[in-house]
């Protein structure tokens, strides 16, 4: 297949820093008067004291504009929230601090996410236990998944004593 | 190509982003709060280091965050949070591994029900096709209620210790179109250049769409600019009836395409790119609630390799009782079976956690976890690996001070008898 490649006939990074400059001047001088995004969000959920992760408790779907059920945190959240934040990162940061997610996503966080936390045993987190031995099967079964989080020189340091 | 210094580009953008700053600085200070969260992590652990057999390595780790911020009206905000590690014993244990990281550090400029953010220093980013660290200028800009633009440039952090950053750059953007809760389509760019060469150059789509209550859909395509191919094709269904939640999944890799992240690539994922495999992964989840009390979860997944035309298959079954309450408890089972005897275990796990209140300490808890791993072919000789913790604490001082501590026990072809213990101290100002 002969696929031609994309090309502008600029070099892509000063096309990049041409709109980076662009919507900077748009940003700033339309910032207080544009209300917007894919959903109009608060930048901060309100402090309900319970507990926020059962969305359906407090809202109504129906009756609103934001699709509550998608972000309810149900039993297997910790394993299939990716879908939700890839496009809706503004969501989670309404009550999520990004220091609880880079527990599990932060660059080195230095610790197993369930070594960190390891008396909130109701949480699910990955690498639970002894994960050098189980991690053998589950790197040679899928290893697409660990290179999303150990793939880049920084992030594979770790791994580094056994795998030269 | 008229090259662009990485170095240049940065200081451009630190200029923009000063002369943001300096737009918005003093309308937005009145009234920032400053949060501070300090935890404090002490392990102690016994392990065989060049030193000899059985030494004591005793790690305390700090990890700080600071945020500075307005929750209400936004504007300028700062967060901060890191970690360093320093080993009081003196154990070689460490010596491999760094003492510290700066997770993320970054200004902030944003309000409230969107227009336009911006944020400056060390991030993660996931937009779209998007998942890295980067040390720059992240903006978004939304053009009515109907498209977001957004882009980032500046050093990606996760090269900066492979031979320095000279010659490195990272930038991209993404332009989502919405609909309200109807959907959204966002296509995205990414390209990372790590020593003056290129790591990757990606685009692709992604989408997520809630046509209805009981339907949610998400999904990314990524192509790989350099292969001209498709990376990775990932899609997920969420359905509702009621009590019931099924999420079907279909995930498809193109080896090649997918771990080809140019020549500094760790090296351990390097050989993957090298092959022809194409990875099909489909399956799903479900949960059920019955009645108030108990919740059951499933897990399914079976993975085809086309090259070596191998199948395995992934299962899961979980049962949790009094989820969300003071008293939640729950056990799993799971099997992974590989089509060889060395890719095949299964997994047990138990665990509880009991909020007993006030009574000793303000939010006081007890917990518990054990996991059994039966594996079919020995590792090291070993063919179970056994692992169980213990775990207590609560408010010493109220909205002020919480102390956890977890005792573990190991027995896995790793290490034999291991015990270990972590006590963690967090200060919340
Ligand atoms: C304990 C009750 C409670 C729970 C649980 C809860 N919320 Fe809220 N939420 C509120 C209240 C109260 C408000 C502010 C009043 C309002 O705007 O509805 C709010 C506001 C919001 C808003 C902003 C609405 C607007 O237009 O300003 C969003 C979005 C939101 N919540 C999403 C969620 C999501 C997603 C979850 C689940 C992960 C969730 N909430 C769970 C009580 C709750
Ligand atoms: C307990 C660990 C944990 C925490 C905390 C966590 N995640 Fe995840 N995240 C995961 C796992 C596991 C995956 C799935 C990895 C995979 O198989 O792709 C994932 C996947 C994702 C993905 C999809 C990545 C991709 O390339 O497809 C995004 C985006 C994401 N998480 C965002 C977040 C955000 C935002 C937060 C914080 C609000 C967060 N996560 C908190 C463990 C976690
Ligand atoms: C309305 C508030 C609210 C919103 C919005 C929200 N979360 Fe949460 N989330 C919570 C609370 C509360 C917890 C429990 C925290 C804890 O256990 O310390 C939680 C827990 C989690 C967990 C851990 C789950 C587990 O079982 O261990 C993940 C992962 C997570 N959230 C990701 C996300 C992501 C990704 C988003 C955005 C798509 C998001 N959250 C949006 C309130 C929220
Ligand atoms: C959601 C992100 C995420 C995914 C996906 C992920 N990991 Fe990890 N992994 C981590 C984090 C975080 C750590 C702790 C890092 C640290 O110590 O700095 C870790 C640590 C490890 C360790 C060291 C464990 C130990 O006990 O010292 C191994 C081995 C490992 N991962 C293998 C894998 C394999 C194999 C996969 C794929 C099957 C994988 N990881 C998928 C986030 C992830
Ligand atoms: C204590 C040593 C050790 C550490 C640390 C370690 N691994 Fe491994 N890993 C192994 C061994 C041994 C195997 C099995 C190799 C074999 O079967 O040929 C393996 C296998 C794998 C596989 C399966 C593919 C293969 O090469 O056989 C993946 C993927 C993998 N490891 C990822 C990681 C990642 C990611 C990390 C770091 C987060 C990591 N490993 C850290 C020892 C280790």
């Amino acid at each position: 297949m002969a696929s031609k490649r994309f090309r502008t006939p600029f070099p892509s990074r000063s096309v990049l820093l041409i709109c980076l400059v662009c919507l900077t001047l748009v940003g700033t001088f339309t910032a207080r008067q544009v209300r917007g995004g894919a959903f109009a969000l608060p930048l901060v959920h309100p402090d309900e004291g319970d507990d926020l992760r059962q969305c359906l408790d407090c809202h109504d779907s129906e009756e609103s504009d934001f699709p509550f059920e998608r972000f309810s945190h149900g039993l297997l959240y910790a394993e299939r929230h990716g879908g939700s934040a890839r496009g809706h990162a503004a969501v989670c940061a309404m009550c999520h601090q990004e220091r609880f997610c880079s527990d599990c996503h932060g660059i080195r966080p230095g610790l197993k996410p369930s070594l960190k936390n390891s008396t909130d045993t109701r949480r699910r987190m990955p690498h639970r236990g002894d994960y050098l031995t189980r991690h053998r099967i589950d790197g040679r079964i899928d290893p697409t998944a660990c290179f999303r989080c150990h793939g880049s020189p920084k992030r594979a340091k770790l791994c580094a004593p056994c795998h030269r | 190509m008229g090259e662009i210094q990485p170095a240049r580009t940065c200081t451009r953008i630190i200029i923009t982003s000063i002369l943001i700053a300096f737009y918005v600085l003093p309308s937005s200070l009145k009234a920032a709060e400053l949060e501070l969260r300090s935890e404090t992590l002490l392990r102690a652990l016994e392990r065989d280091t060049t030193n000899g057999e059985d030494q004591f390595v005793l790690p305390i780790y700090e990890y700080l965050s600071i945020d500075y911020q307005d929750l209400e009206e936004g504007g300028v905000s700062l967060h901060l949070h890191g970690w360093a590690r320093k080993d009081l014993a003196d154990s070689d244990y460490f010596d491999e591994d760094g003492d510290g990281e700066l997770l993320y550090g970054y200004l902030q400029y944003a309000r409230p029900y969107g227009g336009f953010s911006a944020r400056l220093g060390r991030q993660h980013i996931f937009a779209g096709i998007t998942n890295e660290t980067v040390d720059g200028l992240h903006m978004a800009y939304d053009v009515g209620s109907y498209f977001t633009i957004s882009g980032f440039g500046g050093l990606p952090a996760e090269y900066s210790e492979d031979n320095g950053s000279g010659g490195d750059h990272i930038y991209g953007g993404r332009l989502a179109q919405h609909l309200g809760r109807a959907y959204q389509v966002g296509i995205g760019y990414e390209k990372i250049v790590d020593d003056t060469e290129d790591v990757s150059e990606t685009t692709g789509v992604d989408i997520t769409a809630d046509p209805s209550r009981h339907i949610s859909l998400s999904g990314v395509s990524a192509y790989n600019l350099d292969t001209e191919a498709w990376r990775e094709h990932r899609y997920a269904a969420d359905l509702r009836w009621g009590v019931l939640r099924v999420g079907p999944r279909y995930h498809q890799f193109n080896f090649a395409d997918y771990f080809s992240d140019g020549p500094e690539a760790g090296s351990l994922f390097r050989f993957l790119g090298e092959s022809d495999e194409t990875l099909t992964l489909y399956g799903g989840d479900a949960e059920v609630a019955l009645g108030t009390r108990l919740v059951l979860g499933a897990k399914v997944t079976q993975y085809h390799y086309d090259e070596r035309d191998e199948e395995a298959f992934y299962a899961a079954g979980l049962l949790t009782l009094g989820r969300f309450t003071a008293f939640e408890m729950g056990v799993e089972a799971g099997q992974m079976a590989g089509d060889s005897d060395d890719n095949r275990y299964r997994l047990y796990r138990g665990y509880l956690y009991w909020q007993v209140g006030g009574r000793v300490l303000t939010d006081g808890f007890i917990s518990a976890d054990a996991q059994l791993i039966d594996y079919e072919a020995e590792i090291y000789g070993e063919s179970q690996a056994q692992f169980y913790t213990l775990g207590l604490g609560g408010q010493v001082v109220p909205n002020l001070l919480t102390l956890k501590v977890a005792f573990n026990y190991a027995q896995d072809p790793y290490y034999d008898e291991d015990i270990s213990a972590i006590l963690s101290l967090i200060i919340e100002l």
